[in-house]
């Protein structure tokens, strides 16, 4: 993942879910359409970035690469 | 679920005061454009959806691939505005129908966002993760603990089939005993790097499959840090890491954050005043 942060380290899109996801103030006025299953998502994404990654430390250690998984320039 | 078309995404709150200029123009979720829906000097980052992710939200957000973009956009608009104001994070996921309900949300809401915003003025959030190696802890266990090395010998000088029992049950020991020198080491870190933040919060731990490391991630949290305490922050974690080092401890640092860790509250419809 290539995303910076204003001191310019890289994020690690685990550590962004976490924030993202489960943090933050849930500003629930009366015309919020959705904040329903965020929790769904997450699991959903925890999926995909654990695959995501485990993909690319094979590839990165020289092992038979397994195909990324629908991934889009990580 | 009402009925309304879902429409306006918003990304935080923060002060109109605060950044003395406009924020530069920037795209949001979808390549549409961030602005701002202010009240009562509060101000809403927003960005409309486009017609395919706001007619059907709920498709969008079941959808991981989508969503992994929306929430490194969420991030990116959020950390792109904490140098120059202070920025109180919205959940990822806050839709509303409308320019006015944001508005509405806003004047509602203006005592608890004004006090949120406060809490975090001046201040950066600073993620930290501690790393235990159970390899070293297990060697220097060995070497350093007199309980085990006592067992060792007895087991050495005994015969094989009470040997076995004996293994078994120093094995036992040396895995309790690791993880309270992993405790220990926690409480203690924790309690140094609290000296020199504004607050402390924990966020989950990762397995390996998500942090990737050969040792284990044994704490993971987050630090409110004042500007002017960063460099006593980093000192600290140095710190920590050289004293702890040789004993199989690590310690990671990630940051500066928008402080999502620290503005954890609820304001809806229960706590309707």
């Amino acid at each position: 993942m290539s995303l910076k942060t204003g001191h310019g380290r890289d994020v690690a899109i685990a550590d962004l879910l976490d924030r993202a996801l489960n943090k933050g103030v849930v500003l629930w006025g009366e015309a919020t359409i959705s904040l329903a299953g965020v929790d769904l998502i997450y699991v959903g994404l925890r999926v995909l970035v654990a695959s995501l990654e485990t993909a690319q430390r094979i590839r990165g250690t020289g092992m038979t690469a397994a195909e990324s998984p629908g991934e889009q320039g990580g | 679920m009402s009925d309304a078309e879902p429409r306006i995404y918003a990304y935080g709150i923060i002060r109109l005061g605060d950044g003395g200029t406009s924020p530069a123009p920037m795209d949001g979720l979808g390549g549409r454009p961030v602005r701002m829906i202010s009240r009562g000097g509060l101000a809403a980052l927003i960005s409309d959806l486009t017609r395919q992710e706001g007619n059907r939200i709920d498709d969008v957000f079941s959808d991981p691939a989508l969503v992994k973009d929306m929430v490194l956009d969420h991030h990116r608009v959020l950390q792109s505005m904490v140098e120059q104001y202070t920025v109180l994070p919205l959940r990822f996921g806050a839709v509303f129908a409308s320019d006015d309900s944001i508005a509405a949300a806003l004047e509602a809401r203006h005592e608890a966002l004004c006090e949120a915003l406060e809490r975090l003025d001046g201040a950066y959030e600073w993620g930290i993760k501690i790393f235990g190696d159970r390899t070293i802890l297990l060697r220097r266990l060995r070497e350093g603990s007199p309980t085990v090395r006592a067992a060792r010998e007895q087991i050495a000088a005994t015969s094989e089939g009470r040997a076995f029992f004996l293994r078994r049950k120093l094995e036992q020991i040396s895995e309790e005993e690791i993880e309270h020198d992993i405790g220990r080491c926690i409480a203690a870190s924790l309690q140094s790097l609290a000296s020199t933040a504004r607050a402390a919060a924990t966020l989950k731990t990762q397995p390996r499959a998500i942090h990737g490391r050969a040792d284990d991630m044994v704490w993971n949290g987050a630090y409110l840090v004042a500007r002017d305490s960063e460099e006593r922050f980093f000192e600290c974690v140095a710190a920590l890491k050289q004293a702890n080092g040789p004993s199989g401890f690590d310690y990671e640092c990630t940051g500066p954050w928008p402080p999502s860790s620290f503005a954890e509250c609820r304001m809806g419809a229960s706590d309707e005043p």
